[in-house]
């Protein structure tokens, strides 16, 4: 038993770190004309997770990237070729294969770390960062945003660091605006449709705290667990009970695991079949793939206002 | 207060039996008036009546308390009932015949073989359910047989099994089918959700389609293993004087190594790997009334029933609008009343 509880608590630890993943058909936007007139001046100081100064003596050009939505970043901001290696499971961009892994985040190869010789390693939870700066590698350790103005705040971070200012700036703007573009759309909007966010077949959920509950709450969806604090298996009374408008299901199973499950026919979205099956990181990356996620959503909650 | 119970009253076992049959049932129907949302007893009673078709159904009743009641209430006790009876009878069977006070329905390497099962599906494109087939259980079920079957087979010289052997092959089968799980794991597409909503075990998705499908086995081979208990007892002297005092060792093995494997590893596909049971319910009751199988196997599955269904009536109410993993609850409460047991006991051998 001791066995699967440590593979349980790996696998829980994961299913939040990570959220869930599948290959997108969507292609990133590398904005390759733009011309970096405004330079950042090194060096930089920038406040780390722990409230520390980390300063940068000169732009990263060799980085270890741990975390799926600083890749999406530093490919959306053209800066791909200083990826100098990442986690197991990072998979967007498509063409991120070709990229070396150097384990995940229960398991890295320290060995390859150093000999990859990287001048920075960006991480962002803390658990490896005693072992990394033991190792003499610059390390930078910054805890994953919470809100979207967070995200966009963190585009703009990058393209700092990475000394392409003025791309981080209108990538970091275009994002905001595509959402305050979707925020205006449904402003009209007064009914606030439920949403039940069906995250794993035994009924693990989203609460308030979460990204994914901002996404929610801008799109004027309100989700029926919002008096829990963070990612909580729930119970299913309480889902029938809460009888969701709408379910977001986010692995490939589960909407035919909903249909099949007898416990939910008494609930809206079931019975109305307002299901929608959306990849688990297009709501969980806190990268500019949000907005598609968001899209997405908001075309399957407002079908009359998108269908104009 | 249970161990004053033995020391005050003499009571005759069966009268023990029915009396523990009676407490399991009344705390069942109390455990369908709690849940996570909160229905008048009266209209638990009213949805009940209804269903079993003896009156219609109040207007004032929603059809979400219904569904509550019937589709996610009483499967989830029975099921709390029938897989805490199984895991601990085959607990017994198993402390019983390997001899082992630390034998239990995963020693033998069923649970981790039928994990082994359930993740080979999960990480490969085969479907969870299949045209309706329940694909992840049966896979489960393979990976457990298929574990206890190499046990066996490596054990095994001319027509005699070794038990010392088997249990030594079933902790490396078990420890290999762990390591091949974690091995798929780290390899797979990180989309494991349903893997670890199998791996946590839990009994939140039963449904009546569940028990349905598992209840004519639990019933058959539970029966089977009640018939077994003077033979068990025998076995206790040695294999050597049991064969001189006419006991087929080896046919006895065999049938109750496999009744105790069905029942595992049926009951494990339906709730996941539920630890603690199978080990702690035997030697309580052993520990309370003495080591005779003919008592021990039924009421240690009693036991484990009633345990299991407190157990998770904590699991889903605790934490409401929440739930917590049952096998949490278990070990949380089950450890330290095994603990204060032991420690009352502490000069008595097992």
């Amino acid at each position: 038993m001791k066995k699967f509880s440590i593979l349980t608590l790996y696998l829980v630890s994961f299913l939040v770190i990570f959220g869930c993943s599948n290959v997108s058909d969507s292609e990133s936007k590398v904005d390759a004309e733009l011309t970096d007139s405004v330079s950042t001046t090194f060096p930089l100081d920038i406040i780390d997770g722990y409230g520390k100064t980390f300063t940068f003596e000169k732009s990263p050009e060799r980085i270890i990237v741990i975390d799926s939505a600083a890749v999406e970043i530093l490919y959306d901001l053209g800066a791909e070729d200083r990826i100098l290696a990442t986690h197991d499971f990072v998979n967007y961009p498509p063409l991120v294969t070709e990229v070396p892994r150097i384990g995940n985040a229960f398991a890295l190869n320290y060995e390859k770390i150093v000999s990859l010789e990287p001048d920075l390693i960006y991480i962002f939870f803390d658990g490896p960062y005693e072992d990394l700066v033991a190792l003499d590698i610059p390390v930078l350790y910054i805890e994953s945003p919470t809100t979207l103005e967070g995200v966009a705040e963190r585009i703009k971070l990058w393209g700092t660091i990475i000394n392409k200012k003025n791309a981080g700036e209108k990538s970091s703007n275009d994002f905001l605006q595509s959402l305050s573009k979707i925020e205006s759309k449904i402003s009209d909007v007064e009914s606030f449709p439920s949403v039940y966010h069906d995250v794993s077949p035994d009924w693990w959920t989203s609460g308030s705290g979460t990204l994914a509950y901002e996404m929610f709450d801008r799109l004027k969806a309100r989700n029926i667990f919002d008096d829990i604090e963070g990612w909580s298996q729930v119970s299913v009374e309480q889902i029938v009970d809460r009888n969701p408008q709408f379910v977001l299901s986010v692995y490939p199973e589960g909407r035919e695991m909903l249909l099949t499950t007898e416990a939910l026919r008494s609930v809206d979205a079931i019975r109305n079949q307002k299901i929608l099956t959306i990849e688990g990181d297009l709501i969980a990356i806190e990268g500019p793939r949000l907005i598609n996620g968001m899209t997405t959503i908001a075309e399957f909650l407002y079908p009359d206002i998108y269908r104009e | 207060m249970v161990v004053k119970f033995q020391n005050s009253y003499r009571l005759g076992n069966t009268t023990i039996i029915i009396f523990f049959v009676g407490i399991l049932l009344l705390f069942s129907i109390l455990a369908v008036g709690f849940g996570s949302v909160q229905i008048p007893p009266m209209s638990v009673v009213q949805i009940i009546i209804s269903k079993l078709q003896i009156s219609s159904l109040d207007q004032g009743i929603p059809n979400s308390w219904v569904t509550i009641v019937w589709d996610i209430r009483i499967p989830r006790i029975i099921a709390a009932v029938i897989a805490g009876y199984s895991l601990a009878v085959s607990g017994a069977v198993y402390q019983g015949l390997f001899r082992n006070p630390l034998a239990d329905p995963y020693l033998i390497g069923v649970a981790s073989g039928a994990g082994l099962g359930a993740t080979i599906v999960l990480v490969t494109d085969v479907p969870v359910i299949w045209f309706g087939a329940p694909i992840l259980s049966i896979a489960a079920f393979i990976g457990g047989s298929g574990a206890v079957l190499c046990g066996y087979l490596i054990s095994r010289t001319g027509n005699r099994v070794s038990l010392g052997t088997l249990i030594l092959a079933g902790v490396a089968v078990g420890s290999f089918s762990g390591a091949m799980t974690y091995f798929l794991m780290i390899n797979a597409d990180p989309d494991v959700k349903p893997l670890l909503a199998w791996l946590m075990g839990g009994l939140s998705g039963i449904e009546w389609d569940d028990i349905l499908m598992i209840i004519p086995y639990i019933l058959i081979f539970a029966s089977i293993v009640l018939f077994y208990g003077r033979t068990l007892n025998i076995l206790q002297f040695g294999e050597q004087d049991a064969s001189s005092l006419g006991v087929d060792v080896e046919r006895t093995k065999i049938i109750l190594i496999l009744s105790a494997t069905i029942l595992t590893s049926f009951v494990v596909s339906i709730s996941g790997l539920i630890g603690f049971i199978g080990l702690v319910a035997p030697h309580i009751i052993r520990l309370l009334w003495g080591p005779d199988n003919r008592f021990l196997i039924p009421m240690a599955g009693i036991m484990g029933a009633i345990f299991l269904l407190i157990a998770d009536l904590f699991a889903r109410t605790i934490a409401s609008p929440a739930e917590i993993p049952v096998g949490l609850v278990t070990a949380f409460l089950g450890a330290p009343f095994f603990l204060y047991i032991l420690f009352r006991n502490r000069y008595q051998v097992i």
